[in-house]
């Protein structure tokens, strides 16, 4: 996710105080190193003074970082020879047979792998064996430990925490939802989500407009098991929006479910608008649209738009859709556009069964542009064969 | 006399601040790219990738890769393209007049056809003699005149037909994430127009079936020079430069281009022996001329895996072809340097691009030379020597020994302690012997520059393959 202003100003402000530092630390060695007069004599022990203070400082992080590492990797032999044993107990607990002070024992002794294991089974297991999960999540300190991590400035620790607080539907402090960092906001949507809160689609899908597209993507796989929902009751006001960037948002979000959701005169409420909203609504409206010849008439009017960026989405779509009123329009768009609108529309022809490849194989032999003709018949011709 | 001594001193004092700003320098950009990742490991790193790849939101993309006599890796590099995952891909190969086996291995690999499609762009490119396409593969071979690898670039554009371009190289490994990871600045920002993703050393490492399976440091201490160096460039010098919106270089092994952008430039511009730091300058060029609002990225986290040269001939040839680039590109463009109008790139990219990418050698060099003449006439004392060497020798280990530690404290890409340790010891070393041949080839670089020599090169360098190897 970009990063945030505040996470910039750190950045220039350690860079600052590191230089800082520096500065300071080959003065002191240049005033206490040089007593001569001369200046190229004054010249070496400052040069030097400016390669032993990182170097000092670089052998002294070397060695730090030797020894974490081997005791990182010590760490991780050890979590490996205990996890067997915290999966088989965390097993037979949840299933309602096993040790639960042994279980205790493990989740105090050995944390971060029973941490791990416990959200794998989390996130693996629903039905009964959920819900005693989420009895164990309390009764081992662990929500309480999730909830103290959703404000942990390390964003790694916070979204883990998020999302582990949304798989054992604790509720999530709303705003979050406006965090400065996107990551974050995208997160505490998801966990909302998932914890079950019935206001969670509507805020979700409120926030959407003031996301990146990744974030937009991210939040759109969420909110994909409440797209009914939200397309009945939020999705038409989305899209009639003044605000562009709210309806960009939610027509975004129908070409990502790609469902059969029929929107009520989807085709209408994106007609007059501006034609980046126009083209994002073509690629949804074949399944978001109420009637087949409302969306024809959306095709028509784009294939027909002085705007050339429409015409070689508008062809697809004329494809896609099967629309053969619109063979007259893609042919002429084959004689006469650019060559990426023209390929589309020889595409389009292509799939347009006898009469688009007849039309096609005369193009061919007759026509003007025969490459592009050829071209998306003989890719059409080896789509066919398999 | 007395007035030859004074200007050799004032030479040598002119080296020794040079020597050290220049590694202060260094310095800086590699403690502001050690905040930058710290501050992006832990906010880039995490998106799980499932609703990218679900999602029919995602850009779609044409790998373009130049091959040129790749007999040995082609299948296998051409399959792992094919296999990455990103929701709407194509891989374009483009067979630059090979004169081996390369075009009929592809044939036969992927049951090729002879298409009948057309380009969509008309940049300059050699004849194409014939177009291929898989039956079963989005897979779209061009077969053409030899040109180079600018020309082949700017052939597989003209046929691309997705919004975004990924640049290369057929000889080199794509981790199976890497698309979802570098596209994701384009998703973030819709000035972005190109992004750069790191480029690791797979000599030492496992490969099985196109994909790295086991990350090892290299066994040969050439091979693992050269690794701090990768180390070196990507995670300080590049991270640091991205930060700043002055990154002057996206590898040609790995760069994501918005299509449009390469386009507008003109492409790939031909018999450029650093095409890829030369078509980024003029992205830059552009964008500030017509006064957009752009981004060019470097991110760390999508990984190419190449192999590099293990014997000092193939590396010579290598490191005298990037420095004769360098100094072409930057001729090319000399107007932008320190020129306001290109802002934090015409007074700090290309300056640092000038005086510590391609002066570097030459004042290295000149410090050599200087030093050693003036230790055998007798105008420079043993001692007044020694504090030279040891200072700048000290500062090389330090530069080099923060590389490797910024890749512990970051990424993490090698998991045993040994591998840190050989790595941190190779860092040691390189200041001894390698970093002055390494200057010396370049500074030869610089003069073949100078002399003009230009042909359609490839810079081929022996390649082992990808089978299991022990360098």
């Amino acid at each position: 996710m970009k990063t945030s202003e505040s996470s910039r100003i750190r950045v220039w402000v350690s860079i600052s105080l590191m230089v800082a530092v520096y500065i300071g630390a080959v003065y002191w060695v240049y005033r206490a190193s040089s007593t001569a007069s001369e200046p190229a004599a004054r010249l070496l022990p400052l040069a030097t003074g400016l390669a032993v203070v990182p170097s000092v400082l670089v052998t002294a992080l070397g060695i730090f970082s030797m020894i974490a590492k081997s005791f990182r990797y010590v760490a991780r032999v050890r979590d490996a020879r205990v996890s067997p044993e915290i999966r088989e107990t965390l097993a037979a607990v949840a299933a309602g047979d096993g040790d639960r002070e042994r279980l205790k024992w493990l989740a105090r002794q050995h944390p971060r792998p029973f941490e791990l294991i416990f959200t794998e089974f989390l996130s693996s297991f629903g039905g009964q064996i959920n819900t005693e999960l989420r009895v164990l999540a309390m009764e081992l300190g662990l929500a309480e430990r999730w909830r103290h991590g959703t404000s942990s400035r390390n964003f790694l620790v916070q979204k883990k925490a998020l999302a582990n607080l949304g798989r054992i539907g604790q509720a999530i402090d709303p705003r979050l939802l406006r965090h400065p960092l996107e990551q974050t906001r995208i997160e505490a949507g998801c966990a909302m989500l998932a914890s079950g809160s019935k206001d969670a689609p509507a805020q979700v899908f409120e926030m959407l407009p003031d996301q990146t597209l990744l974030g937009r993507i991210l939040l759109a796989d969420s909110l994909r098991p409440f797209a009914a929902e939200i397309c009945e009751r939020y999705m038409a006001d989305g899209i009639r929006s003044a605000d562009s960037r709210r309806a960009r948002a939610s027509v975004d979000l129908l070409r990502a479910w790609e469902r059969w959701i029929p929107i009520d005169g989807f085709s209408r409420l994106v007609a007059g608008r501006d034609i980046d909203l126009r083209l994002a609504a073509l690629q949804a409206l074949r399944y978001a649209s109420a009637t087949e010849q409302e969306a024809a008439q959306e095709v028509f009017a784009l294939l027909a738009s002085p705007d050339e960026r429409a015409h070689a989405p508008a062809a697809k779509a004329a494809s896609d859709m099967g629309i053969s009123a619109s063979i007259p329009l893609l042919l002429n768009q084959l004689r006469t556009a650019r060559p990426i609108p023209a390929l589309a529309a020889a595409r389009a022809l292509a799939k347009m069964g006898p009469e688009g490849q007849d039309l096609l194989e005369n193009e061919i032999l007759t026509g003007v542009r025969p490459q592009y003709a050829l071209q998306a018949l003989e890719q059409s011709l080896v789509t066919e064969r398999g | 006399m007395s007035s030859f001594y004074h200007l050799v001193n004032v030479i040598l004092d002119v080296i020794i601040v040079y020597a050290f700003v220049s590694n202060f320098n260094y310095f800086v950009l590699m403690a502001l790219g050690f905040f930058v990742l710290r501050t992006q490991r832990t906010t880039e790193g995490s998106v799980e990738r499932d609703p990218l790849f679900r999602s029919r939101l995602m850009p779609a993309i044409s790998i373009i890769a130049p091959a040129h006599n790749e007999e040995l890796s082609i299948a296998q590099s051409t399959r792992s393209m094919l296999q990455l995952e990103y929701p709407e891909h194509e891989v374009i190969v483009v067979n630059d007049g090979s004169d081996d086996r390369t075009l009929q291995i592809l044939i036969d690999e992927f049951h090729l056809y002879k298409s009948s499609r057309q380009p969509l762009h008309n940049l300059a490119s050699a004849a194409v003699h014939a177009v291929y396409e898989s039956q079963n593969f989005k897979l779209l071979v061009i077969d053409k005149q030899n040109g180079g690898k600018s020309d082949s670039l700017n052939a597989a554009v003209n046929y691309a037909g997705t919004p975004l371009i990924a640049a290369v190289d057929s000889d080199s490994l794509l981790e199976s994430n890497s698309l979802l990871l570098v596209v994701r600045p384009f998703l973030e920002d819709e000035s972005t127009i190109a992004v750069g993703g790191i480029i690791r050393v797979v000599n030492g490492c496992t490969v099985e079936n196109g994909a790295v399976t086991k990350v090892a440091a290299p066994r040969s201490l050439l091979t693992k020079f050269q690794v701090v160096e990768y180390l070196r460039a990507f995670l300080g010098g590049r991270v640091a430069l991205s930060y700043m919106n002055s990154l002057l270089l996206i590898s040609g092994a790995f760069g994501l281009f918005r299509r449009d952008s390469v386009i507008e430039a003109g492409g790939f511009e031909l018999n450029s022996l650093a095409e890829d730091l030369e078509l980024v300058i003029r992205l830059h060029r552009i964008a500030r001329e017509k006064k957009r609002a752009y981004k060019i990225v470097f991110v760390p986290t999508p990984v190419c895996w190449t192999e590099v040269p293990d014997s000092w001939k193939n590396l010579a040839v290598q490191r005298k072809r990037w420095q004769r680039g360098g100094v072409e590109s930057m001729w090319k463009h000399r107007d932008m340097l320190f020129n306001p109008k290109f802002g934090v790139v015409g007074c700090f990219g290309m300056p640092y691009l000038l005086f510590l990418e391609i002066l570097g050698p030459t004042v290295e060099v000149t410090g050599y030379i200087i030093t050693i003449l003036g230790l055998l006439i007798g105008f420079i004392s043993m001692t007044t020597a020694l504090l030279f060497f040891i200072g700048s020798v000290l500062f090389g280990t330090m530069i080099s020994i923060s590389a490797v530690l910024l890749e512990e404290f970051t990424t993490r890409r090698y998991a045993h302690p040994l591998d840190l340790a050989s790595l941190i010891w190779a860092a040691l070393c390189e200041n001894f012997g390698y970093r002055q041949i390494n200057a010396l080839w370049r500074f030869s670089g610089i003069f073949q520059a100078l002399r003009n020599q230009k042909k359609k090169v490839w810079g081929k360098l022996t390649r082992r393959g990808f089978a299991p190897q022990a360098t």
